[in-house]
């Protein structure tokens, strides 16, 4: 090996890091090699230099450390209870809410909360609030009610578009319909004449008249 | 009667012996703060270690003899130094800079030598002084280095030898002798 190539492995020769193999090749290398010696010897001063470096001075309390973990957890623990609490609570609500069908309606300076109310209760409910809502002092401005118009006409022109279509699919499909039967009644026919045909070769083919009758 | 292994106090801590955690805090607290040291400097080490122990307290039923104890817990100290690295990167490393002039007051030689040492180490890069301290002060080798970091021995291996030659002549650039490792 070269010096170059022993070096490289210097380090780990040191801290016994090399195979035999390799360990033996840097051993006699070196025992004739006065600069690679001195490269070990430095590296070899390197890690005494790391091994003189003092630690750090620490004396941890391990019951102290114990103690505050658990607090840390019991603590995390009343966190989460209250959490699962707080939304079992608002589950609840909801389902309560939903199981009482109820309403609320908002309009013309007055908030309605109603239980299962009726389906025609509600819809004069809506008829209620929404005649009431061109008087109220929040009613839309004459800008928004432009735009509402606009995308009335929108959806009108949108549900037009789609009836058509609708319609041309409808005509389409009675088309089709109509020819599909013309092909059946075709094929039909076509069966009976072939049924026809059939009888009358096997007649001629196979049926000997009897005396008396008409071949 | 001798002293217990890592994992037999492992286990006992796991099932709830206080005195069994007590025993490894005491086993292991000097090499783990030794080990933090290097990688984010003599400040940070006792604090460091303590959170170490602490992620060992929280993490004790994860804990499963696949390894080597020892393993493990300095693959969690790891994390712990890597996490606070990331956590304050400038100021961890204003304070591992070189002060080397500032040492010149120091009269205890030792103090002075020390002090270079780790300056030099705070200058090497954190992948090599990772695979510094977990070789030199974890004791650990390539194998279960590799296992742990997910890197091949050999490329750790590399990472070696560049670590120590490089604090070799950074060593030797801050005036670092031979000699004077010998106390």
């Amino acid at each position: 090996m070269t010096c170059v190539e022993i070096r490289g492995l210097l380090p780990l020769f040191i801290y016994d890091d090399l195979a035999s193999v390799e360990a033996l090749a840097v051993a006699r290398h070196l025992a004739d090699c006065p600069t690679c010696q001195s490269e070990h010897a430095a590296l070899a001063q390197t890690r005494a230099a790391l091994d003189a470096e003092p630690s750090p001075i620490v004396a941890l309390d391990a019951l102290a450390l114990v103690r505050a973990e658990s607090r840390r957890q019991t603590t995390r623990l009343r966190r989460w209870r209250r959490a699962a609490i707080t939304v079992g609570a608002l589950a609840a609500g909801l389902l309560l809410v939903l199981a009482l069908r109820m309403e609320v309606h908002a309009g013309n300076g007055q908030l309605v909360v109603s239980f299962s109310a009726s389906r025609e209760r509600q819809v004069e409910n809506a008829r209620a609030l929404t005649a009431s809502g061109a008087e109220t002092p929040g009613s839309p401005s004459p800008e928004l009610q432009e735009r509402l118009q606009l995308l009335q006409d929108l959806a009108r022109a949108l549900a037009a578009d789609v009836a058509n279509r609708d319609d041309r699919q409808q005509a389409a499909l009675v088309r089709l319909r109509t020819e599909l039967e013309g092909l059946q009644r075709y094929s039909v026919e076509r069966w009976r004449e072939t049924d026809r045909d059939v009888a009358a070769l096997y007649r001629t083919a196979f049926h000997h008249p009897e005396p008396g009758e008409n071949p | 009667m001798g002293l217990a292994d890592d994992a037999t106090l492992m286990r006992r801590w796991q099932s709830g012996d206080v005195a069994a955690f007590a025993a490894l805090v005491e086993r292991w607290q000097t090499p783990v703060a030794r080990f933090l040291m290097r990688l984010v400097g003599p400040s940070q080490a006792a604090d460091l270690c303590q959170e170490t122990f602490v992620r060992l307290l929280r993490s004790a039923d994860r804990y499963r003899e696949q390894g080597t104890f020892s393993t493990w817990l300095f693959q969690v100290a790891l994390n712990v130094a890597r996490d606070a690295r990331r956590r304050d990167r400038d100021q961890v490393h204003a304070g591992l800079r070189p002060q080397v002039a500032e040492a010149v007051d120091e009269t205890c030689e030792r103090e002075e030598l020390a002090r270079t040492v780790a300056a030099a180490v705070a200058e090497l890069p954190p992948h090599l002084r990772e695979v510094l301290a977990l070789r030199h002060d974890g004791g650990m080798n390539f194998e279960a280095m590799a296992r742990m970091l997910g890197t091949p021995a050999s490329t750790l291996k590399s990472r070696f030898a560049v670590a120590v030659s490089r604090l070799r002549v950074r060593l030797a650039e801050l005036g670092f002798h031979a000699e004077e490792t010998h106390p």
